[in-house]
Formats: C-alpha cells, sequence, structure tokens
C-alpha cells in the first residue's frame, strides 16, 4: 500500500460523491453523496494510520462515522418533514425562498 | 496524562445543564415550558459567562492532553459566543410566546448544544476535537432552524444549510485526512513542526480542502448560496444565532488552525484568498442592493462582512489576529441587535420582516426606531460607531502590510452597502405609516437596546475592545511558541 | 512526492466541481443535472413485469423512527470498543468516563421512549 494507491482510491470516491451531490435531484440521492465524500476522507484517514504506525487516524474514523451517523438522521428528519408538506423530494422543487 | 477538566467548565456546566433539561422537559407542563427554560438556559448562560471570564488568563491553557488550548483569544470568543447565546433565549422567549411551537423544551436545550459546540470549537487545537465540535454546533444548528411547526420557510433553509453545510464538513475532513496522512499527527503544534519540513504543494492541498470547508460554514462567495436562503427561512432568534456564535467561532477556529500550520507559505495561497475576499465583498454588497426582505439583505451584507474579515488574512498573523478579533466583537453586537430589531418588527408575521413595513416607524417607537439607526449605521461603518472601528484597524492592517489595492476594494464595498444600509433607515423616518401596532416583549426589547448601547459605547471608547483585543493577540502568539 | 503532483490537478478539478454545489437550484448545475424522468422510474419494482395495481399500503412511519432511533445507539456503542481495548490503561477514569457516556446515551434513550419512539401500535 502506498500513499499514492491511496489517494486513488479516496479521491475516486471523493469525485463520485461530489457528482453525485451535483448531478442528482433527489435528496436522498443527495445523502449518498455525501456519506461517500466522508467514507473518502475515512478511507484516507485508516490508510495514512497503517502507514503511520499510531492510532490517531483510526480515532477520528470513530468520531467521523458518529457524527455522519447524526448527520443523517438530521438530515432526514429534516426530509421527512419537508416531505410533509411538499409532498416531493426533488431539489428543483424546493424554492420557495428566492430573490 | 494530564486531563485539566476544570479548563472546560463553563463547556461541562452547559452540556449538564442541557441533559438535565431533556429529562426536566419530559415532566413539566406545557404552559410553564417557555418561562422555566428561558430562565434556566439564561442563568446557565450567564454562569458559563463567568466561568469563563474568571478562567481567561494571557497563559495558554491545556486540557485533555493539548487537545484542548484555551488562551485569552479563546476567551474573548467564548465570551462573544455565550454573549450571543443570552441574547438569542432572550429574544427567542418572547419569539416563542407567539409562535406555535409543540417542542420549546427542545428549542432551548439544542440551543445551549449550539453554544457549547462554538465555544468548543474556538478552544479545540486538534483535528477531530475541531471536526467534532463543528459538527455539534452546525447539526444543532439544523435542528432549531427546522423546529417549529407549520414554517416551511424553515425547514427549507435548513435542507439547503444542510446539505451545503455538511458537503463541507466532508471536504474539511479530506483535508485533515490529507493533513494526517503528510505530518502523522492530529494535533496542531506538532503538524505546525511538521509542516515546516514539508513541500509547499501537498500542503497546499490540505490548505485548499480545509479552507473551502470553513468558506463553506462562514459563507465566503463560491460557497455563499446557502447564506440568503437560510438566513431568510430560518426562525429570526436562529438567523442570530448562526450570524454571531457559529459564526464567531468558525473564524476563530480558522485562524488557530490556519496561522500556525499554513502561514510560512503565505505567498501560496494569498492570491487565492484574496481574490475569494474581493468578490464575496463586492458580490455580496451588490446583490444586497435590490432586496426588500430586510433578512435576505443582511444575509448578503453578512457575505459582504465576511469577505472584509477574509481580506485581512492577507496581512501578517500579528495583524490579522488583532483586526480580526475586534471586528468579530464590533460584529457580534451588530448582528444580535440587527436580528433583535427584525424579531421585534416581525411581531405580526413574515410581513414585518419587508422593507416597506417598516414605514412610519419613528413616530410608533421612537427609541427603537434611533436604534436601528444606529445599528445600521454601525455595519455601513460610519465614524463615531463601532463598526467603523472595526473597518478602520482592517483597513490599517492591509495598508500597513502593502496591501492598499485590498484596503481600498474593502472602501468601496463599503460605500456600496452604504446604500442599502441607509435604505431601511429612509423607510423608518418616512410619515406615512401602516397602522399595524407591536408590543416588543421585554426580552427581545432588552436585548436590542442593550446590543445597541453597547455598538454605540464602544464607538466611543474603542480602546476598550483594542486593549482586549490585544490581550487576545498576546496570549495568541504565546501560544504559537 | 512527485506523485501527489499529478493529484493535485485530480484535485483541482474536484474543488471546482465543488463550487458549483451551493447553487443547488439556481442556473449553474442545470448543465450537469441527469433529469430523465420517465414514468417507469417513479413505478416500484416488480421483477420486470408490469405492476398490477398500486401500492396503496405504505410502511408504519414508526419503522423508520425505529431505524433512526438503532442507527444512533448503534453508532454510539462504537465508541465503547476502544475504551474496551484499553480497559487497563484507563483505570477507574475510565470506567467513570464510560459511565457518564452510557448515562448521556440513557437520557436520549428516555427521551425517545417517553416520546413514544418505540410504541408499536
Amino acid at each position: 500500500m502506498t500513499p499514492f494507491s491511496l489517494f486513488l482510491l479516496s479521491g475516486l470516491l471523493l469525485a463520485i460523491g461530489l457528482f453525485g451531490i451535483v448531478a442528482r435531484r433527489n435528496v436522498i440521492s443527495l445523502f449518498f453523496g455525501l456519506e461517500l465524500i466522508l467514507n473518502s476522507a475515512n478511507v484516507l484517514l485508516v490508510g495514512f494510520s497503517k502507514l503511520h504506525g499510531n492510532y490517531y487516524g483510526e480515532l477520528f474514523v470513530f468520531f467521523v462515522l458518529a457524527v455522519a451517523a447524526a448527520e443523517a438522521a438530521v438530515g432526514l428528519a429534516i426530509v421527512v418533514a419537508i416531505y410533509r408538506m411538499k409532498r416531493s423530494i426533488n431539489t428543483e422543487d424546493f424554492r420557495t425562498l428566492r430573490w | 496524562m494530564e486531563l485539566n477538566v476544570g479548563l472546560l467548565s463553563p463547556e461541562i456546566l452547559l452540556t449538564g445543564i442541557a441533559v438535565f433539561m431533556i429529562l426536566l422537559d419530559l415532566i413539566t407542563p406545557k404552559r410553564f415550558k417557555n418561562k422555566l427554560f428561558s430562565v434556566i438556559s439564561s442563568v446557565a448562560v450567564g454562569v458559563a459567562i463567568i466561568l469563563t471570564l474568571s478562567k481567561i488568563s494571557p497563559i495558554p491553557q491545556k486540557a485533555f492532553n493539548g487537545f484542548i488550548t484555551k488562551e485569552a483569544f479563546t476567551g474573548i470568543i467564548d465570551i462573544l459566543v455565550l454573549f450571543s447565546g443570552l441574547f438569542t433565549v432572550l429574544v427567542s422567549h418572547d419569539f416563542i410566546e407567539r409562535k406555535k411551537i409543540s417542542y420549546i423544551g427542545e428549542f432551548y436545550y439544542t440551543l445551549l448544544f449550539v453554544l457549547v459546540g462554538a465555544m468548543l470549537l474556538a478552544g479545540s487545537s486538534e483535528l477531530s476535537t475541531l471536526f467534532v465540535s463543528l459538527e455539534v454546533a452546525s447539526i444543532s444548528t439544523y435542528i432549531l432552524m427546522s423546529l417549529f411547526k407549520g414554517d416551511y420557510r424553515g425547514k427549507e433553509g435548513a435542507l439547503k444549510y444542510f446539505i451545503t453545510g455538511s458537503v463541507g464538513a466532508a471536504l474539511l475532513v479530506y483535508g485533515m485526512a490529507v493533513l494526517y496522512g503528510l505530518t502523522g499527527t492530529t494535533l496542531y503544534g506538532e503538524i505546525a513542526q511538521a509542516a515546516e519540513k514539508l513541500s509547499p504543494l501537498p500542503l497546499l492541498l490540505a490548505a485548499g480542502l480545509i479552507a473551502a470547508g470553513f468558506l463553506f460554514k462562514t459563507g465566503a462567495v463560491p460557497f455563499h448560496g446557502w447564506m440568503p436562503d437560510a438566513y431568510e427561512g430560518a426562525p429570526t432568534p436562529v438567523t442570530l444565532l448562526m450570524g454571531s456564535a457559529v459564526k464567531v467561532a468558525a473564524f476563530a477556529a480558522f485562524i488557530k488552525l490556519f496561522i500556525p500550520i499554513f502561514y510560512h507559505f503565505q505567498a501560496e495561497w494569498e492570491k487565492a484568498l484574496g481574490v475569494i475576499a474581493v468578490i464575496s465583498m463586492f458580490s455580496g454588497a451588490l446583490l444586497a442592493l435590490n432586496q426588500r426582505n430586510v433578512k435576505r439583505m443582511l444575509a448578503y451584507s453578512a457575505i459582504s462582512h465576511t469577505g472584509i474579515i477574509i481580506a485581512t488574512f492577507l496581512s501578517s498573523p500579528a495583524l490579522t489576529v488583532f483586526s480580526v478579533v475586534f471586528y468579530l466583537f464590533a460584529y457580534t453586537f451588530m448582528t444580535v441587535a440587527a436580528f433583535g430589531l427584525i424579531t421585534i418588527l416581525s411581531a405580526n408575521g413574515i410581513k414585518g420582516e419587508e422593507i416597506e413595513s417598516w414605514k412610519g416607524l419613528y413616530s410608533k417607537n421612537p427609541l427603537l426606531s434611533l436604534s436601528a439607526v444606529a445599528i445600521f449605521m454601525s455595519l455601513a461603518g460610519i465614524p463615531p460607531l463601532v463598526g467603523f472601528w472595526g473597518k478602520f484597524y482592517i483597513l490599517l492592517a492591509l495598508v500597513k502590510s502593502g496591501e492598499v489595492l485590498l484596503a481600498v476594494s474593502v472602501l468601496i464595498a463599503s460605500l456600496i452597502s452604504l446604500y442599502f444600509y441607509l435604505k431601511p433607515v429612509v423607510y423608518i423616518f418616512m410619515k406615512e405609516g401602516t397602522g399595524e401596532k407591536f408590543i416588543p416583549g421585554a426580552g427581545e426589547y432588552v436585548a436590542t437596546i442593550v446590543s445597541t448601547a453597547a455598538i454605540v459605547i464602544f464607538g466611543l471608547l474603542p480602546e476598550v475592545i483594542a486593549q482586549i483585543s490585544i490581550m487576545g493577540l498576546s496570549s495568541f502568539l504565546r501560544s504559537l511558541t | 512526492m512527485e506523485s501527489y503532483l499529478t493529484l493535485l490537478v485530480f484535485f483541482l478539478i474536484a474543488l471546482t466541481v465543488a463550487l458549483l454545489v451551493p447553487n443547488i437550484n439556481l442556473i449553474t448545475n442545470k448543465f450537469l443535472k441527469i433529469d430523465k424522468a420517465n414514468r417507469e422510474k417513479f413505478e416500484p419494482y416488480e421483477c420486470g413485469i408490469p405492476k398490477i395495481n398500486p401500492i396503496k399500503g405504505s410502511y408504519f412511519a414508526i419503522f423508520y423512527v425505529v431505524a433512526l432511533v438503532f442507527l444512533l445507539f448503534d453508532l454510539e456503542t462504537v465508541f465503547l470498543f476502544p475504551w474496551a481495548v484499553s480497559f487497563r490503561k484507563l483505570g477507574m477514569l475510565g470506567i467513570a468516563e464510560a459511565f457518564l457516556f452510557i448515562t448521556i446515551l440513557l437520557v436520549g434513550f428516555l427521551y425517545a421512549i417517553a416520546k413514544g419512539a418505540l410504541k408499536w401500535d
């Protein structure tokens, strides 16, 4: 395992996640993209933790995972609340607030 | 092992009270909730202010094996965060009285969690602590924004803030991962030591990603899309909180992370940051010109202010810390006063946010309209008020480090912004008023008037803030060595 | 270190993409969106054969709430693993901290119960 291969894998995940966020209209798909980005960072952290031989990275991953779960829970709750009022989860329909 | 738990006593107190409030919320009858919880949380925040004041010392203190470092710099930011939290509690008491809300207890303890997150954010000196506290503050803000029943705008704003905010946080984590990979540690001090030996290019990658994360949070231009929507959609007390506490803490964390680690190759990134700063201040000022909704206008003006603060990063580290602390001090009081005022005026519903409904305010409530004049003039940077001194020191810092072009653009942006800050003032003094009466609640009235008084008093006595900022600066410099 | 150079380009591209993110429903990413909506896409998948009757019955909302509560508590326990691994080194302080952590989780659990998140009817 080299830093290069690590970067390749995680960078690929990052790019897929970012593309998902930019291109998809469905809020749930946006969440997939978000999780992908966070997990790309996790891959990098775990890999570097192994390369450096210390545990800072792996501990960081625990926190990232927990925060990602909390974020997903809150995000889904907001989406459900919006769906109840608007009957849609397409981002193009969320345009009440505009100039 | 060196824990030094006592250093974190304000945060621990607030967390303890918040957890206690979760339990208390389950057994309190509904009609007492608003009064009871607002009293508990304002007392808790008040005690936390006293605790923080008693702990401020010029010597940097470490807790949890160096994961948290508190200097006077952090102490000042903590005080600002807590003050805006106190004002938010005061304002939201009256706001909740008027609105239908079924989650009163939740509102107050989530508010305390935002404060805890913001304080830890300002204190963190380790990457994972920084990330977790940032997320505590922002996730709680998403919850606060969408808590009001039947309020669709808040939920839409929350969703937009949520998506962009979490993308920003994710990029931040990625940048931290790269930084960890380059240096093999997550403590700022050790990273700074290791970073001096590295070549700038890979560090630039980490710096770019981390800066992107913070710029998302503070709303600088390429990442500003959420700001107007979130500011307008959120219930006004929540806008107050995220405009002051979260933003101030995010800037403090940015300074604490950026200056020790990335400053030795300033030449590489200063062009990029300068461009971002200039674009932010101009597009914020220009887009605000045509807004009818005052909250939305203030959101664009916040983008402009963010640009001005970021411009300061191009001067030398000492000048940056000094003038940013000064500006944040002024900015907190101005934001609190402005959004407190809007909360009072929007007592009749959304209509109060529209600029037309401000017509003839002077004949209804002279004190409030005079304070509105002070607030908007201070935001614009008119001399005897505190906003002027903030801009003055930033200009001084920029000119002293030879960034004359930036200084000139700060001036021009301020001149443009004068136009849209004058607009509400003109409306206030118009004769014909729409007849709607309003009775300001005690809490929001006190919050607005006190912070307006702070604007005026500190504007007449800028030495006080300057002294405080110098204290913050010297403690910050001491923590670097 | 040479390899970082190529990767930098890679990330710059990623960042420029990121610049488009905030404009969620403004003009910029009209060009990028994948939105080939058709009727089939919004229908439930039934092994390839046309669906027989519209799905009326939805899941009980309680399933989602329980799933959310489970997700949170499940992930919080992740912090007990590193604690358990270094249990001997941490001593009494570690036990106290773990109890504090579990107490806070317990408060959250009580909240979930009191708000009826786990009621099955």
